[in-house]
């Protein structure tokens, strides 16, 4: 790894810039779990007067098509929305990287089985695999996240194996089993540690893609079950009623789309500081 | 180069019966028997005995394996089972909507080059600079957008409020628009990114320097250097993307109501159509599949490195890694 070399205790460009998007997310985070308590509204209240009522002083994003304050919602929502995503990439990230590395190690008949059943995972369009296993499974939260991981494991476990395949090789991995380490030793305390960088890096770009699928799945009714207020069940929502009450659907669109901005830039960053271009030719 | 697609070729045939097999599990393994719930379309419950006479009919109350064998042979004959909602064979139904989904694809991949390749070029010429920045600030947004989302504003803005486009996209032709817009809203972000990157690569390349001293027009060193050899790159990455489009454009399909494959695999969802929904995941898989196939032996033609690096990567694993090094540090030299 680069990280350590010609380092000085000054911080450079990729490091402010991922200090700050970390804090950013963090923030995110925090107001997700706090949001709440901020809402003026219950946010399962029907009022059939304000049906599709347009933003005013008392409900700041107007209200849906049975009246209920968007706001409210969407700050209910926030932390369905964004934890749901984060749980799955966090599942996905362990399972992917445990079945990865153990393939990578051991390779052989294990190896070509788990590989031809990535493979073949993949060979599905993504939103269409989880899409057919939510359906499978049944709506509803749990299965939904089920269903997410199936498909998210794949990626983590053919990064997880290529770069145990390479460290693997490296001399202080020999230099570790010639010491006396066993197999699990030296799995858990050279290899994985060594092979961790990108697969964070994946991980991190990971969550903006998980919002929007979960989102998507929720929109077609297989992710979070209404009436619980989740960002992709209020732009379903908002369907019947978005060509004569735009505000239906473009606060809790717009709130997708920030979170899965913050999201990017987060792990766009996360990605400069740890693989920096020069990093190609330090590796020789 | 022989080799390596009669190798990539074989490949396909186990790739194809564990995808067969993963279909085939996703129907076996849902809830709900195929056989009551085909009896139940009337609304009654089913009497037991007449669902056990259509389970024997059907096959069902054999073995996983016996079912998975039978259907692969009726698959093979190009049987794909009966619809359950509409009760047309699956075979028709996916070949009625397929063109449609095909043609918004290749649309949809064409609105976004014609927006990506211009932005991206002009980008790169200036980098850095107010426009660049402005334009890389709104792919970050649009690259954010959920699809269903965008489809949904573009129908509000240029369906409701200008009244351009049909808000219905079912039935007329121009109907199309309106989801391939939304494709290519979605798409263009990245392909803006991608084209901007490797343009502005090229451009710091010698060859470059060298066109430039010869006195060629700045336009020409563009398009005829820079931006040519960045091609392959792009239309590799969009090769890609049109076997993710075929499946992805479902919830776009969806908001629009286009009559697309896409949103027949929802409709399927919803109806607890389960022979509709395998036939779907099936072919997108095999599509998938088959373009990707496409896209990297075209890739391998254009790129003999890409060649060698996926056969040692497919035979000795770990020793790719090191070949691939030691091309690169040639390269660099």
């Amino acid at each position: 790894m680069g990280e350590k070399t010609g380092r000085t205790g000054k911080l450079d460009r990729s490091d402010k810039r991922f200090l700050f998007w970390s804090v950013a997310v963090l923030a995110l985070l925090i107001f997700s779990l706090l949001a709440p308590h901020l809402a003026s509204h219950d946010p399962y209240e029907i009022n059939l007067s304000l049906v599709t009522a347009p933003p005013d002083s008392e409900y700041w994003m107007g209200n849906d098509y049975v009246g209920r304050c968007i706001f409210c919602r969407l700050l209910h929502g926030a932390a369905r929305s964004i934890f749901a995503a984060v749980l799955v990439v966090m599942l996905s990230f362990v399972i992917g990287t445990l079945i990865g590395t153990v393939c990578g190690y051991a390779g052989g008949r294990i190896d070509i089985i788990v590989m031809r059943l990535v493979d073949a995972v993949q060979a599905f369009p993504n939103l269409i695999f989880s899409i057919s296993v939510a359906a499978m499974l049944g709506s509803g939260l749990k299965n939904c996240i089920i269903a997410m991981v199936i498909t998210g494991w794949t990626q983590y476990a053919r990064l997880a194996r290529t770069k145990v395949l390479d460290i693997k090789k490296k001399t202080y991995v020999r230099a570790a089993r010639v010491s006396g380490m066993s197999g699990l030793e030296i799995l858990l305390y050279t290899i994985l540690p060594n092979s961790l960088s990108p697969l964070i890096v994946a991980a991190s770009m990971h969550v903006g893609n998980a919002i929007l699928s979960f989102s998507g799945l929720s929109f077609l009714g297989l992710g979070s079950p209404p009436p619980y207020p989740e960002w992709g069940t209020m732009l379903n929502d908002g369907r019947s009623t978005f060509q004569t009450a735009p505000w239906t659907i473009l606060f809790p669109g717009a709130a997708i789309v920030l979170t899965v901005m913050i999201m990017g830039m987060f792990g766009d960053s996360l990605n400069a500081k740890l693989n920096p271009r020069k990093d190609e030719s330090n590796e020789i | 180069m022989k080799k390596y697609i009669v190798k990539r070729l074989l490949w396909i045939i186990p790739i194809m019966l564990l995808i067969s097999f993963i279909a085939f599990s996703l129907m076996y393994l849902s809830p709900g028997d195929p056989a009551v719930i085909y009896l139940s379309q009337g609304g009654d419950a089913p009497a037991a005995e007449a669902v056990e006479e259509l389970q024997q009919k059907l096959g069902l109350d054999e073995s996983f394996f016996t079912q998975y064998i039978r259907w692969l042979g009726k698959l093979f004959h190009g049987d794909m089972g009966t619809s359950i909602f509409t009760g047309n064979p699956v075979k028709e139904e996916i070949l009625r909507y397929f063109p449609n989904t095909l043609k918004l694809t290749l649309l949809g991949m064409l609105l976004t080059l014609l927006i990506s390749i211009p932005l991206g070029v002009l980008c790169a010429i200036q980098e850095n600079r107010w426009l660049d920045l402005l334009i890389r600030g709104l792919t970050f947004v649009t690259g954010s957008l959920p699809g269903f989302f965008a489809a949904m504003l573009l129908t509000y803005f240029l369906g409701v409020r200008l009244k351009w486009l049909p808000t219905i996209s079912s039935g007329k032709r121009i109907g199309i628009l309106m989801p391939a817009l939304t494709l290519a809203l979605c798409l263009s972000a990245t392909y803006i990114r991608q084209i901007r990157a490797a343009v502005v690569k090229e451009l710091g390349e010698n060859y470059i320097r060298m066109e430039r001293a010869r006195g060629l027009k700045e336009r020409m060193v563009l398009y005829q250097g820079a931006l040519r050899s960045a091609m392959p790159s792009i239309m590799t990455v969009a090769g890609i993307n049109i076997g993710n489009l075929l499946g992805g454009t479902a919830i776009i399909e969806m908001v629009c109501t286009y009559q697309g494959m896409g949103r027949l695999a929802v409709d399927s969802i919803t109806n607890r159509d389960y022979p509709l929904m395998q036939g779907y995941v099936l072919v997108m898989a095999v599509v998938y599949v088959l373009v990707n196939l496409v896209v990297d032996i075209a890739y391998a033609y254009m790129d003999p490195r890409v060649k060698q690096e996926y056969i040692l990567e497919g035979m000795k694993g770990a020793e790719s890694g090191r070949k691939d090094r030691k091309n690169r540090k040639i390269r660099s030299e």
